[in-house]
């Protein structure tokens, strides 16, 4: 038997099989003792469910019963803070400062090139002096190499006025 | 206990900020460079063709970023940047450049060509970092100037 027939089988039992499925159902059940014992079990499990859930009940309304757990939090006495002396206080920022102070050192010890902060920019213009002149700026990440391609405004015949990048390089 | 403890870590930072302050000043330098000019093209070399390929390597490394196939070095100079200061190489007889060391690894390069100057750039140049001031030239080559700090 399979899923879809199990799952007909629980329709016909909610009755919520149409008449055609019905009849069809039935003569499946007189001729499968499978699918008898399997109507069997789920009229049973059917049966036992709403009789047999214990039920419940909360002596005192919602709202009440609720409160009362409010009451319970607010009532839990709250931690005494931990209190340190002064001296205390400032002999660990001393510490974790002087910590940061050499670690801060070391790092930089390691990213400096002795030449200053490194920091990556691109080729930037910083004037175009002549007006008939100018210019496309990238960065190759893979060869590491900063280029600026200069070309000729007007020029006509130029190869690499008018168009992108793309058409320079690989 | 603590106490010795707390000496120890000013110790630490101590030697550290000596250190690095030792290295900074040690690295206070002149850079030195090489400024190479060079002529790329899609023309197949003559049999007797008297140009000077590029290096292989650095042939690789411009024909992988530019379309042109074939390198040639038309000049190379090795010179010296003063520490914050500037020098002015001649590349050839139509171009000269002039290199000024900037703060942080990054130097501004003024370019000239026949007399005129035609652009300033300002870009990141270290050992692992290369710049490249390139333009087009006649029947569809190129040139470029390529600096590397060595």
């Amino acid at each position: 038997m399979n899923i879809e027939t199990e799952l007909k089988l629980q329709a016909h039992l909610d009755g919520e099989l149409t008449p055609a499925e019905t009849r069809d159902m039935e003569s499946l059940l007189a001729r499968d003792t499978g699918a008898r014992e399997l109507l069997a079990e789920l009229t049973m499990v059917k049966t036992c469910l709403p009789v047999n859930e214990p039920e419940v009940k909360v002596p005192e309304t919602r709202e009440f019963y609720w409160s009362k757990i409010h009451r319970e939090i607010g009532r839990t006495a709250k931690p005494e803070p931990i209190r340190t002396r002064w001296w205390q206080a400032l002999h660990s920022r001393l510490v974790w400062s002087t910590g940061g102070i050499a670690g801060i050192a070391l790092a930089a010890l390691f990213l400096f090139d002795g030449r200053g902060l490194s920091t990556y920019s691109q080729p930037e213009e910083v004037s175009n002096l002549n007006e008939e002149m100018n210019s496309i700026s990238f960065r190759s990440e893979a060869h590491q190499m900063s280029v600026v391609y200069l070309f000729d405004r007007d020029s006509g015949a130029s190869e690499a006025a008018e168009v992108p990048v793309d058409s320079l390089v690989q | 206990m603590k106490s010795a403890g707390y000496s120890k870590a000013l110790r630490l930072a101590g030697v550290c900020l000596g250190v690095f302050l030792m290295v900074g000043t040690v690295h206070a330098e002149d850079l030195n460079l090489k400024a190479q000019l060079i002529w790329g093209t899609n023309d197949k070399p003559a049999a007797d063709s008297k140009d000077k390929p590029v290096d292989p390597a650095l042939a690789k490394k411009l024909s992988s970023v530019f379309k042109w196939k074939y390198y040639y070095e038309v000049s190379s100079t090795e010179f010296k940047v003063p520490s914050r200061g500037a020098k002015e190489v001649t590349v050839s007889s139509k171009c000269k450049v002039v290199v000024k060391e900037l703060e942080g690894p990054q130097v501004e390069v003024q370019v000239f060509g026949e007399g005129k100057h035609v652009k300033t750039v300002t870009s990141k140049l270290t050992k692992e970092e290369t710049l490249t001031i390139a333009g087009d030239d006649k029947k569809e080559c190129a040139w470029f100037i390529y600096f590397q700090q060595f």
